[in-house]
């Protein structure tokens, strides 16, 4: 049941309405309940009649609550060690064999997501950082809470346990900022994301076809297409789980607004990189191995580039990790990861360079101009990391990018081949005023959320706009029976 | 909750609901369905006398604005491309919401085929259901003619269906439509052109029976008990056109149902010759449907046995009839056009490209 579905629509209406007329003591069973419920008529079960694979969530809660317990109530190190050792291999292990090593077992919807929340839940026991919990049905909803089973956020237990388990009261406020947030979420998937879907669908799949400007045409297309697939996604989940009183971390800041690739991934995926963050990297420079390569590296190349060269090193296994994690294969392995470490790397190792450029030609970096420049450099940058997360193959990718630079044709752009891509020239005025509006939202969001200041207009105005973007999304959005919309590229790829 | 925040909750649903069902009328597939159906919404209220449903053997076949003209009879056809008997309970339920008819006039040729032919062609399902009002009964109808369960919410809600038509928000001709009621200059008839020439066989010394598809059959009953119900009167008829042998069988077995009922059947294959039907110039596809030239025929013969038989009030000159006035006048210029055009095709053997079904 896709969450742009009409079933869907109709399903957390009903759940809404329960959830607030249920006593607040039972509305966290319920919402576990309805959590399992959606959870086993997600399209993986529903199509395959695999049942059964509610028992991988099952087991994996059973496994990180019986080792939060163990490890809190000892004070044994290595018993400690050796419960959480246990839990994330057997987490580890269920998401590496059902994901990963693709031996003809159907993966829950997920998967991903749960068991990073929690190991993340795990890991902060561990570290005494959080408190356990000592109820397994409660851990069993911070798990597998529905609105973050489709693509995340991923979330931590502390931010959670008060607003899950708490009961709420029906405020108004809140529901009203969830549907706006809800609608504003099917604005970017169905308006845009599935515009730009079929331009990027037409160049990636016929390559071949072309040369120059339309390779990049597609490039950006699907540059905006992915951004507002995902984003889009997360609007909706974060509007439903607004409208429980729930609030979820964000997990997009306007990406394309960041001037470097540093800056990007604390916009993009929010959630996942401080999970990779605090999880992973930061642990693995606490490791032995690292703590004393910089001693080891000291003679040889000096104190400041041994400091580098462990980082860098540690940073490489990070963007590998998160490379792998979003598909197990060279494209993605390079398109989110190797690139944009190459990137970090090759942008701090040149720094000094850079600084010595702005003040030979004397470049404000705080002018407009400036930060323009940055934020497109940035942009292309990702696009050409995204032609790789798009194409079937490496080679693919180097081919279509070799074709971009073979041909210089702008003449395109007033000979109507823009219309060839898919769409004519009524719909791609409609892609291009509504990425307009989007960017403009996104811009004015950066000044505070435009939900609450339209909420200080009178009723007319505040109505008008809801209707407009309404009916701009019925009418304009790609659905129905006569078209086929996309599943949201991460809920497939499960990260 | 409190009052004040119910209340502005119930008036933006009520808002979105009232803008939902304008812009859907309004992109609803414009065409001539839209118009008749549009049509009908469109005229004042009990005015109508004799509503005919049916498929497409109703809207070429039997003009309303000559019937009126000629035969004072106010008729309109509520009839659709292959529409399904299922439908036609629900149509003339849908009728009497806004008119109040003494005579229905049931087209009989879909009975013969089975109706599971028509169930996973959604084009003339929606013909019928894109078409009405929202309502109680047009729910009711979507219940009876959609099977699968999971693809209902499509019809109930047709913004599903038609959003991607929102170009035609900018249309005057269906901006009209936003209450889904837009006189038809024509009341509802669609005058065809061309000719397609076609052989008769009489088929009157049949007289085998064959029962049409069980369903149907169930269908037939369930409307004539339904029509018993609701005191009006009926009339069945049987459009000419190129029958088979077994289409005949099956309109054997059906007729001795209907007048048990006690309603009565014209079979106009019965009276082609007193008519004056001829099939090699009356009609455009082979066979199959009337022309212009056919439709005056059998509009005539309909009009004459409808004085004949039933006491349908004369409505010329009455007061609220003056679009009818109005439709005679245009229908005489039009139709004079029409079967210029089709002598004209007959003179110089220019016959209309054949239609593959």
């Amino acid at each position: 049941m896709s969450i742009t579905s009409f079933y869907f629509l109709c399903f957390f209406a009903a759940v809404l309405f329960l959830y607030y007329v249920i006593p607040k003591k039972a509305q966290w069973g319920f919402l576990l309940f309805v959590s399992l419920a959606y959870f086993m008529t997600s399209t993986e079960v529903a199509d395959s009649g695999g049942w059964y694979v509610v028992f991988y969530p099952l087991g994996a809660v059973a496994a990180v609550y019986l080792a939060a317990r163990l490890i809190d109530r000892t004070k044994e190190q290595k018993k400690r060690r050796a419960a959480l050792i246990c839990a994330v291999i057997f987490c580890v292990g269920l998401l590496c064999t059902l994901k990963f090593f693709r031996l003809g077992l159907l993966a829950p919807m997920g998967i991903s997501f749960y068991t990073l929340t929690l190991l993340g839940y795990l890991f902060d026991v561990y570290y005494e950082i959080g408190p356990v919990q000592d109820n397994y049905g409660k851990l069993l909803l911070f798990g597998c809470y529905f609105p973050t089973m489709i693509s995340g956020p991923i979330v931590k237990y502390q931010d959670m346990k008060e607003q899950m388990y708490g009961g709420h009261k029906f405020d108004y406020r809140q529901v009203t900022f969830g549907m706006q947030r809800m609608i504003w979420g099917f604005f970017k998937k169905l308006v845009i994301s599935e515009r730009m879907a079929v331009i990027a669908n037409e160049i990636f799949d016929n390559y071949g076809s072309y040369a120059g400007f339309p390779i990049w045409i597609g490039a950006v297309a699907f540059t905006f297409q992915l951004y507002t697939d995902f984003a889009g996604c997360m609007d909706i989940v974060l509007g439903i789980s607004q409208c429980f009183g729930i609030v979820l971390p964000e997990n997009f800041n306007a990406p394309f607004l960041a001037r470097n690739i540093s800056e990007y991934w604390r916009r993009w995926h929010i959630t996942l990189g401080t999970w990779l963050r605090e999880y992973l990297f930061y642990p693995l420079l606490r490791t032995r191995f690292f703590m004393e390569l910089p001693k080891k590296l000291k003679g040889r190349v000096g104190k400041k580039r041994a400091k580098q060269i462990t980082t860098f090193s540690a940073m490489f296994i990070l963007w590998f990790v998160i490379g792998y994690w979003h598909g197990g294969t060279w494209n993605f392995i390079i398109a989110s990861g190797l690139l944009h470490w190459f990137y970090i790397v090759s942008g701090e190792l040149m720094e000094p360079l850079f600084v010595k450029w702005r003040a030979i030609f004397r470049i404000n970096v705080e002018s407009k101009g400036f930060i323009l420049f940055q934020r497109l450099r940035t942009f292309v940058l990702v696009m050409f990391g995204l032609i790789f997360f798009r194409s079937a193959t490496v080679p693919d990718a180097l081919r279509m990018i070799g074709r971009g630079f073979s041909a210089f044709n702008p003449q395109i752009f007033a000979d109507g081949t823009l219309f060839s891509f898919g769409l004519d020239w009524i719909e791609l005025v409609i892609a291009l005023v509504s990425l307009v509006i989007f960017g403009w939202v996104t811009v004015e969001q950066q000044k505070g959320w435009i939900r609450e200041r339209l909420e200080k207009k009178n009723i007319v105005f505040r109505w008008a706009v809801l209707y407009a973007l309404l009916f701009y999304v019925i009418l304009l959005g790609q659905y129905g029976p006569d078209f086929s919309a996309s599943e949201f590229i991460y809920q497939n790829f499960k990260v | 909750m409190t009052k004040k925040q119910a209340l502005k909750a119930v008036l933006f649903v009520a808002g979105f609901l009232f803008i939902l069902r304008t812009v859907t009328y309004i992109v609803r597939t414009s065409g001539d369905v839209k118009d008749r159906f549009a049509g009908f919404y469109a005229e004042e209220e009990d005015t109508i006398d004799m509503i005919m449903v049916g498929s497409s053997p109703v809207y070429p076949y039997y003009s309303a604005p000559k019937l009126y003209g000629e035969e004072g009879i106010a008729a309109y056809p509520l009839s659709t491309n292959n529409q399904r008997p299922k439908a036609i309970k629900y149509l003339l339920k849908e009728a009497q919401k806004t008119q109040d008819p003494s005579l229905f006039v049931i087209e009989m040729r879909m009975f013969t085929m089975p109706d599971e032919e028509w169930e996973d062609t959604m084009v003339f399902t929606r013909g019928v259901t894109d078409n009405m009002k929202y309502s109680w009964n047009r729910i009711e109808a979507i219940n009876s003619l959609v099977g699968d369960k999971s693809e209902r919410y499509t019809y109930y809600f047709d913004i599903f269906k038609y959003h991607s038509n929102w170009k035609m928000l900018v249309m005057p001709s269906q901006l009209a439509c936003w209450r889904y009621e837009k006189q038809s200059p024509m009341k509802g008839l669609e005058i065809k052109y061309g000719v397609g020439p076609a052989e008769w066989t009489d088929l009157s010394a049949e007289t085998g029976a064959l029962a049409p598809a069980e369903e149907q059959l169930e269908v037939l009953s369930d409307l004539l008990s339904w029509i018993g119900d609701s005191g009006k009167d009926a009339l069945f008829l049987i459009s000419p056109y190129v029958m088979s042998k077994e289409d005949r069988q099956k309109f054997n077995y059906i007729i001795p149902i209907i007048e048990a009922a006690g309603y009565k059947v014209l079979d106009l294959n019965s009276h082609v010759e007193e008519m004056g039907l001829d099939f090699a110039t009356d009609f455009y596809d082979y066979g199959s449907h009337v022309n212009a030239l056919g439709e005056a025929k059998c509009t005539a013969f309909l009009g004459e046995y409808l004085q004949k038989y039933y006491n349908l009030p004369d409505r010329r000159g009455q007061k609220g009839y003056e679009s009818w006035d109005d439709a005679w006048k245009l229908y005489q210029e039009e139709q004079a056009k029409a079967e210029e055009s089709c002598l004209k095709d007959i003179e110089e053997e220019n016959w209309a490209p054949e239609v593959i079904d």
